[in-house]
């Protein structure tokens, strides 16, 4: 059952076996799981659920409803920058790429040797994989349905000996509206609302919108239970609600499970809450042609090259509509305006870098997160050789210019001009980034002191507190993180019900 | 602190005044010029009302944080010309130290209200923190330019002109 909390009265007051809070990727297979095994589960959503047809198919007010504060997130550092967060039933998931990778093993081995993690191994993760895979619908992106910003980088990857491959997504409907990051109009990406959501409520779960989590409730070092708000439209505070259950599962994200936890000031003896934080900072290169490609249609993030992601380097698909892309160009004024001209003409490929820079979430005096974190010299190298590579490719497809993300730096007119990046230093300043995945701030590890939740995602210091979202994650994924962080949060699921048994 | 933070929070209840609106069209006039290779520009968009619409749908602290911007914009725009030490640069870089100054005489000169400046200072002072590597200054021109540019290339006659048609309810592009 799936609830408005504008709906319930104030004072609410209920009892379940868990209670889950938040409903992307980490909450919503929770939900799911221990439902399906017979446990009676609430999961509380800040946001809304919203009827996508409403939006009209109008990027902007999806930005402005279903992304945290208006899409406005930044971080603080050098560079700053935006970090687009989900806002809605769904979580991020309802406005992501819908890109889905298994995390890769190597990654997982890494983890294994520096944080212990026992009683995982990467064999346990793979049926929660296929579980996941199966339930939303995972395939790969096909030449017919992706934008033509995919096929033309795939040609010239091709001509420069790379290796493009067509990315493995959750829409098998897709009818290439071409504007997945702005919730898919058509219902054909299978993020959270459509999948696990509804799967949840049909297994007896309750889903609570407009109600934000505020504190947990603890006793004898025991999590039992939540106290929070309701939301009105205005997102303003409305009554109150307390939800007392046996197991309390913090799915926020890795901006807001660390703050929930630094804010109530528990689970943090270890120091670690908040801190290391990766957020995957990712560019883009923007070719112009001269003959009208139109990269809106189809899928923009279709096909990828992964010839690099040793270094650390990962090339996946990017495009948006004109009123973001003009936003994410290196330009501004009548320039900026000229480059928008030829908007017809454009193919964007997006960089992303496995990044060993880290930064944290900490309580502003505002009482609400702040976000520091600035990019080290050698994820700006990497940066540096993506964009070259990425400009290079398009150069190879027939670009007549390509637009860089660097401040300084803005545009190239034959490929013998990239030889300036060799030239001179990059700065991480002058870098144009955005960043999507946070992960690594309340990160799991069989030691209490250097981590916050064991292997099973519970808290070192509270028991039956539980993360399961991408903040568990000790390092940078180096893919994009939603089946990995789904499968976590079925991993630590399986773990909740054996204890509850 | 919290007296402090309830006056903060009562300023982002309240609507755009009349400086902040100047504010804003002497910003979109330099992020959006009116000429240029299609016609349509800052003059033809309502971007006062797209940017009230916005804070109405955004929590307080975001509210806040634009007007603060907008605060900074008016007031201290001119800050970003000066964001740098002159011990920063090196002795034979004269041109860096040549700009130094000039951008000193031209705040001694005009330190103005940003709406007020003539507007090839308000696009220096826009270019100067669109690069400028303080990240509060471009954390500052990021958050306001997204708030100008969207309305803009939201406009249907706009996305018409630059060749965007979008997508049309029960329409398959897959061929």
């Amino acid at each position: 059952m799936i609830i408005d909390s504008n709906t319930l009265n104030d004072n609410f007051h209920e009892t379940a076996d868990a209670v889950v809070i938040g409903s992307g990727a980490g909450g919503a297979p929770m939900a799911y799981h221990l439902a399906v095994a017979g446990l009676k589960v609430i999961l509380i959503e800040e946001g809304q659920n919203f009827d996508i047809s409403s939006f009209k198919r109008n990027s902007w007010k999806v930005m402005r409803d279903m992304y945290r504060d208006g899409g406005t997130v930044l971080t603080l550092g050098t560079p700053s920058i935006p970090m687009p967060l989900g806002n809605a039933l769904g979580g991020t998931t309802i406005i992501n790429s819908g890109t889905c990778f298994r995390m890769p093993e190597k990654v997982f081995t890494d983890w294994k040797k520096e944080f212990g993690l026992s009683g995982l191994d990467y064999a346990n993760l793979i049926p929660h994989f296929e579980t996941i895979e199966k339930m939303i619908g995972v395939t790969d992106a096909t030449a017919e349905t992706v934008g033509s910003n995919n096929i033309l980088f795939a040609e010239g990857a091709k001509k420069l000996g790379l290796h493009p491959k067509p990315l493995p997504r959750n829409a098998p409907d897709c009818k290439g509206a071409g504007i997945c990051a702005f919730a898919c109009p058509n219902g054909a990406k299978k993020s959270m609302e459509q999948t696990f959501i509804p799967a949840a409520s049909e297994n007896g779960a309750t889903i609570i919108t407009s109600a934000r989590a505020e504190k947990t409730i603890i006793k004898n070092g025991k999590a039992t239970g939540i106290t929070g708000s309701f939301l009105d439209e205005n997102k303003k505070k409305r009554g109150k609600f307390q939800i007392d259950a046996k197991f309390v599962i913090l799915s926020c994200g890795a901006i807001y499970s660390p703050y929930f936890l630094l804010k109530n000031k528990i689970a943090n003896s270890s120091k670690q809450v908040g801190k290391n934080l990766h957020i995957h900072p990712a560019s883009k290169v923007v070719g112009v042609f001269n003959e009208t490609i139109n990269a809106w249609s189809g899928i923009p993030q279709g096909y990828y090259v992964d010839d690099y992601a040793g270094e650390g380097i990962m090339f996946e698909g990017f495009f948006l509509p004109p009123s973001f892309l003009a936003f994410a160009l290196p330009s501004y004024g009548m320039n900026l305006k000229k480059l928008m001209a030829d908007y017809s003409k454009m193919a964007g490929f997006g960089i992303m870098v496995t990044d060993s820079s880290h930064g944290k979430v900490i309580v502003g005096i505002d009482k609400s997160p702040m976000i520091f974190y600035s990019l080290n010299k050698a994820d700006t190298l990497k940066f540096k050789k993506g964009i070259e590579i990425a400009a290079r490719v398009y150069f190879e497809a027939g670009a007549k210019k390509v637009l860089l993300p660097i401040n300084g730096l803005e545009e190239i007119n034959h490929p013998d001009e990239l030889k300036i990046l060799h030239e001179t230093e990059i700065k991480s300043s002058q870098l144009e980034l955005s960043a999507f995945h946070p992960m690594g701030t309340c990160r799991m590890g069989d030691n209490p002191k250097t981590s916050v939740v064991n292997s099973f995602l519970e808290t070192h210091d509270i028991k039956n507190l539980f993360v399961a979202d991408a903040s568990v994650f000790p390092s940078s994924l180096g893919v994009n993180p939603q089946v990995t962080i789904m499968a976590f949060s079925l991993w630590a699921a399986e773990n909740i019900i054996r204890k509850f048994n | 602190m919290q007296r402090f933070l309830k006056f903060c929070n009562s300023l982002s209840m309240r609507h755009l005044s009349n400086r902040e609106v100047r504010t804003i069209k002497a910003l979109t006039e330099v992020i959006i010029p009116q000429d240029g290779p299609f016609p349509h520009g800052h003059g033809d968009i309502d971007i006062i009302s797209f940017f009230e619409d916005f804070l109405s749908h955004v929590p307080s602290r975001v509210k806040w944080f634009l007007f603060f911007n907008l605060w900074i914009f008016e007031y201290f725009g001119w800050i970003a010309l000066l964001y740098c030490r002159y011990s920063d640069f090196e002795k034979e870089d004269t041109t860096a130290q040549k700009s130094f100054f000039r951008n000193f005489a031209f705040w001694i000169k005009a330190p103005g209200f940003f709406s007020k400046m003539r507007f090839g200072y308000r696009e220096k002072i826009i270019a100067k923190m669109k690069g400028n590597n303080s990240f509060v200054i471009r954390g500052i021109y990021l958050l306001t330019s997204i708030v100008s540019l969207i309305p803009f290339y939201s406009d249907k006659r706009v996305m018409d002109k630059i060749g965007y048609l979008g997508y049309t309810e029960g329409e398959n592009k897959i061929k």
